[in-house]
C-alpha cells in the first residue's frame, strides 16, 4: 500500500510591510525619545497648562506620594555621595519631621561642593490629593531654610 | 555581453546567450530581529507625557521681612472650602461663591478693572492687585496648583489683551497663599447657610 505523501509547501508570508511598519515605529521612537528617568518614584501630580520646564541642574526633588511618604531626590552623583548613606540610590525616604534636618544638610554639603554661586532647585512632586497643610508645611520649612523659588511639577494637560 | 555594438542586426542574429539571473535573496531575519528588539525598548523607556513645572516664589522668613500694607481694595480673596466650592472676596465687597470654571473670568476682570482705577505710567504699575488664596486645611493640593495656573493664565491674557511683549513690561502674578483661619471658616459657613 502506497503511502500518499503530501509534500508540504512551506509557507512563504510577504514580511515587508510589517517590519516597514516596525521599521518607521523605530525611527519614530528614536526620534521622539525622551527617556524616563531612573528610580522614578510614581506620583500621580496634577495638571497644568504651564510651560515651564523642569530645571535642568542642581535640582533636588521632594517627593509627597500619596501615603504622605517623603521622598528626598538628588540626581548629582556627588552631592549624592556626600548626603546618602546608600551611595547607589539616588532616593532616600525621610520622615517628616527631619526633612529640616535634611534641607540644611544637603545645602550644607552643596555648599561645600560647588560654593554659593550655585543654588538648589527645589521641585516638590507631590501627589493631587495630598492635602493643603502638609504641602504648606513642607513650603514653610524651605522658607526656613531660606529657599526662595520653589517649583510644583506638574504634567501637561 | 558587453558588447557595444550598434549594429543591432547581428545582435539579433547573435547567438542569444541569457544569463539566468536568480533574484538575490537576503535573509533579513536578524536585521528584523534586531529592528524589533530596538523598536521594544525605545517603547518601553520613552516618556512620553514630560512633565512641567510652576514657578513660585516664597518671601522671605518673618523676621526679614518687611512689613508691607495694602489697601483692602487691592486685594481679592479667593478661598476654597474643604469640599472644594470655591468663593471669592473681592476688595471689601461681600463675599460671594463662584463656579470652579468661572474663576479665570472673575481674576481676568478683577484684575483688569484694578489696572484701569489706578494712576501709573505702565500697565505694569498700575497693576496694584493683589491675589490672596485661601486654602483650607484638608482641601487637596491640586487646587492650589490650578488656581496657580488659572491665575498663571489670567496674567498671560492680560498681556496679550495690553499688548505688552517685552519681557519688563509684563504683568506678573501676585499672589499669596495664606493658611485659612478660623473667623474665614466662619464667614464660608455663613455662605453655605445662604446657599442651598
Amino acid at each position: 500500500m502506497s503511502r500518499y505523501r503530501k509534500k508540504r509547501a512551506g509557507i512563504r508570508l510577504d514580511m515587508t510591510p510589517m517590519v516597514d511598519v516596525a521599521f518607521l515605529l523605530l525611527t519614530f521612537f528614536m526620534l521622539t525619545t525622551t527617556f524616563r528617568p531612573l528610580d522614578d518614584i510614581p506620583v500621580d501630580i496634577p495638571e497644568s497648562r504651564t510651560m515651564m520646564m523642569v530645571p535642568a541642574s542642581d535640582k533636588l526633588t521632594i517627593s509627597v506620594t500619596g501615603e504622605k511618604t517623603l521622598w528626598i531626590t538628588i540626581e548629582d552623583p556627588r552631592l549624592r555621595n556626600a548626603v546618602f548613606s546608600d551611595k547607589n540610590k539616588i532616593n532616600q525616604t525621610v520622615p517628616a519631621a527631619e526633612l529640616a534636618q535634611w534641607i540644611s544638610k544637603i545645602q550644607i554639603e552643596n555648599m561645600a561642593l560647588y560654593g554659593p554661586g550655585r543654588a538648589l532647585q527645589v521641585v516638590i512632586k507631590a501627589d493631587r490629593n495630598t492635602g493643603y497643610e502638609f504641602i504648606h508645611e513642607i513650603i514653610e520649612t524651605l522658607r526656613a531654610g531660606q529657599i526662595s523659588t520653589v517649583y510644583f511639577m506638574t504634567n501637561p494637560l | 555581453m558587453a558588447d557595444l555594438n550598434q549594429n543591432t542586426d547581428s545582435r539579433r542574429k547573435g547567438k542569444k546567450r541569457r544569463i539566468r539571473r536568480t533574484g538575490i535573496r537576503i535573509d533579513m531575519t536578524p536585521m528584523v530581529d534586531v529592528a524589533f528588539l530596538l523598536l521594544t525598548f525605545f517603547m518601553v523607556t520613552t516618556a512620553f507625557r514630560r512633565p512641567q513645572t510652576i514657578e513660585i516664589t516664597i518671601p522671605a522668613d518673618k523676621e526679614s521681612r518687611k512689613e508691607v500694607r495694602v489697601q483692602e481694595s487691592n486685594l481679592m480673596q479667593v478661598l476654597i472650602s474643604r469640599d472644594q466650592r470655591f468663593f471669592v472676596k473681592p476688595g471689601n465687597a461681600d463675599i460671594r461663591p463662584v463656579d470652579k470654571s468661572s474663576l479665570y473670568a472673575q481674576m481676568t476682570g478683577e484684575i483688569k478693572k484694578n489696572i484701569e482705577t489706578q494712576t501709573g505710567v505702565s500697565v505694569k504699575d498700575r497693576n496694584k492687585l493683589i491675589l490672596v488664596f485661601k486654602m483650607h486645611p484638608q482641601s487637596p493640593y491640586e487646587q492650589l496648583v490650578f488656581v496657580l495656573d488659572e491665575l498663571n493664565r489670567s496674567v498671560d491674557s492680560l498681556n496679550m489683551y495690553y499688548r505688552l511683549n517685552q519681557p519688563a513690561e509684563k504683568l506678573v502674578p501676585r499672589f499669596t497663599f495664606v493658611p485659612m483661619n478660623s473667623a474665614d471658616m466662619q464667614m464660608l459657613e455663613k455662605v453655605n447657610a445662604v446657599k442651598p
